[in-house]
C-alpha cells in the first residue's frame, strides 16, 4: 500500500473516531445527531476504502437519508413533550431567539450503572472482534467455496448468491426482525401511524419542485439496485431502503402516500417479503428439497421475485416506521385512526 | 494519477473534518445542518474520486445513494422546524 493510501486510511479512521466520541459526548442532543449522521457518512467511505461495496452501499442508504430523518424528527417529538412539562418553562430562550431543539434536547446526565454495562459489553464486543479476525483462516474461508457453486446459484454476484440462495435463511430472518420491530411500534401505539396527516408546512414551490425530480428517480434508483444485485453490488435491502426514502419524501411534503391504499394492501406490502420466502421454503419442503432450495434452472428468476417481494416489503417498513413517529400524537391521525377502525368493523 | 486521486481524496477529507468546527460553535440549528450536508455532498465527490483511484466502478452506485437521499435531512428540518422558526432559530 502506498503512503498516500495509508494517510487517506489513517485520517479516515481518526475522522471516524473523533465523530463517534463527540457523538457520545456532545452537550446536546441534536449537536449529537449531526455528529451521528457524519459518522455514518464517513463510515461509508471506509467501507469502500475497504473493497467492501455491498455494505458501503447498505450503510450510506440507511446513514445518509433514513438514519437522519428518523433522529431530527425524534428530537421534534421530544422537544414537543418538553414543552409541555411545567419544568422546562423556566428554559424559555431571550427575547429574538426561538428555541428549535429546547429542554429536551439536552443530554440527559449519564447514569453510572447504565454507564459501566454499557463499556464492559463494547470492550466483550471489541474483544470478540479482535479474537474473530485472529482466527480468520487463511485464503478467506469460505470464499473459495462461494465462488465454485456461483454457476449453480443463478446469479452472478457472489454476495447475492450468499444472501438469497446459500444462506437465505439468514436473509428471510432479518426481513422477520423488520416486521418485528413494525410489531413492536404497533403494539406500543397502536396503528396511529398508518392514518397520515396533512403536515403543518405546506410545501413551497421549491420544495415541491423538488420532490417532483426527486421521488421518480429515487424509486428508478430502488430498481435499478435491486436488477444491479444479480450481476454487481447491489440488491433487495438497498433497493428498499430507497423505496423507503422516496415515501417520507413524499410524506414529508404532505403527500397521502399509505393512507391512500386499503388497509389489506398495507398489511400485505408489510407482510409479502416475509410471506414470498416462507411460501417458497414450504414448497421446497413439499417438493423434497431443503427448505429455501432453489430448483437448479430457475434460480436466477426465483431469487429475482424474492428480493423484489422483500425489496418492497423493506421500503413499506421503512416508511411506516416513519409515518408513525411523525404522526405520533397530532390528534388529527388519532381521528383518522378512530375512523378507520370503526370501517373495520363493518362484517 | 492514482496517487493523484487519492491525494485529492485526502484534501476534501481534511476540507470536511474542517467544517465540523461549525457542529461545535454553531450557532444556529441551521448551521450545524450545514455540516451533516457537506459531509454528503463532499463524500459524493471522494467516491467518485475513490472509484477512479481504485477503478471499482460499484463505488459509483454510493455516490448515487449519497446524492439522492442526503437532501432528505434538509427537507425534514425545514418540513418540521422551518417556517416556524424562522431563519435565526437558535437551538441551545
Amino acid at each position: 500500500m502506498r503512503p498516500v493510501e495509508i494517510g487517506l486510511d489513517g485520517l479516515l479512521c481518526l475522522l471516524l473516531l473523533v465523530l463517534a466520541w463527540k457523538a457520545l459526548r456532545a452537550p446536546h442532543l441534536y449537536q449529537s445527531a449531526i455528529y451521528f449522521i457524519a459518522l455514518g457518512l464517513v463510515m461509508a467511505l471506509a467501507w469502500v476504502r475497504l473493497a467492501a461495496p455491498d455494505v458501503a452501499l447498505a450503510e450510506a442508504a440507511i446513514g445518509t437519508g433514513l438514519l437522519g430523518v428518523l433522529l431530527i424528527d425524534s428530537l421534534r417529538v421530544f422537544a414537543r413533550d418538553s414543552k409541555t412539562d411545567p419544568d422546562a418553562e423556566s428554559e424559555e430562550p431571550p427575547p429574538g431567539e426561538i428555541n428549535v431543539y429546547p429542554a429536551g434536547s439536552a443530554r440527559p446526565s449519564g447514569r453510572t450503572l447504565p454507564m459501566i454495562l454499557v463499556t464492559a459489553s463494547c470492550g466483550l464486543l471489541a474483544i470478540l472482534l479482535v479474537e474473530a479476525i485472529i482466527e480468520l483462516p487463511d485464503g478467506g474461508g469460505l470464499t473459495a467455496a462461494a465462488q465454485e457453486n456461483l454457476e449453480r446459484s443463478g446469479v452472478d454476484h457472489p454476495v447475492t448468491a450468499v444472501l438469497l440462495n446459500y444462506r437465505g435463511y439468514d436473509t428471510w430472518l432479518e426481513v422477520g426482525v423488520l416486521l418485528l420491530a413494525m410489531l413492536g411500534i404497533f403494539c406500543a401505539g397502536g396503528r396511529v401511524g398508518f392514518a397520515e396527516t396533512r403536515q403543518s408546512n405546506p410545501p413551497g414551490h421549491l420544495l415541491s419542485w423538488l420532490i417532483r425530480a426527486l421521488a421518480p428517480l429515487m424509486i428508478l434508483a430502488a430498481a435499478y439496485l435491486l436488477w444491479l444485485g444479480k450481476l454487481a453490488p447491489g440488491g433487495a435491502f438497498q433497493s428498499g431502503v430507497i423505496l423507503g426514502s422516496a415515501g417520507i419524501l413524499l410524506r414529508l411534503a404532505g403527500f397521502q402516500v399509505i393512507s391512500r391504499l386499503p388497509p389489506l394492501a398495507v398489511k400485505l406490502g408489510l407482510l409479502l417479503g416475509f410471506g414470498v420466502f416462507l411460501i417458497f421454503g414450504g414448497a421446497a419442503l413439499l417438493t423434497g428439497r431443503a427448505f429455501l432450495e432453489y430448483p437448479e434452472a430457475r434460480a436466477g428468476e426465483l431469487i429475482l421475485l424474492v428480493e423484489t417481494a422483500a425489496a418492497v416489503s423493506i421500503g413499506f417498513t421503512i416508511f411506516a416506521f416513519f409515518a408513525y413517529l411523525n404522526s405520533r400524537d397530532q390528534p388529527e391521525a388519532q381521528e383518522n385512526h378512530a375512523r378507520e377502525e370503526g370501517g373495520n368493523q363493518k362484517p | 494519477m492514482d496517487t493523484f486521486y487519492v491525494a485529492l481524496a485526502i484534501f476534501l477529507v481534511l476540507n470536511v473534518a474542517a467544517s465540523l468546527i461549525r457542529v461545535i460553535r454553531g450557532p444556529t440549528a441551521a448551521d450545524r445542518l450545514m455540516t451533516a450536508q457537506l459531509f454528503g455532498t463532499t463524500g459524493v465527490a471522494l467516491l467518485l474520486l475513490l472509484a477512479e483511484a481504485s477503478g471499482q466502478p460499484a463505488f459509483r452506485n454510493v455516490a448515487l445513494i449519497f446524492a439522492l437521499l442526503a437532501i432528505l435531512i434538509v427537507i425534514c428540518f425545514v418540513q418540521t422546524t422551518g417556517s416556524a422558526a424562522g431563519p435565526g432559530n437558535r437551538e441551545a
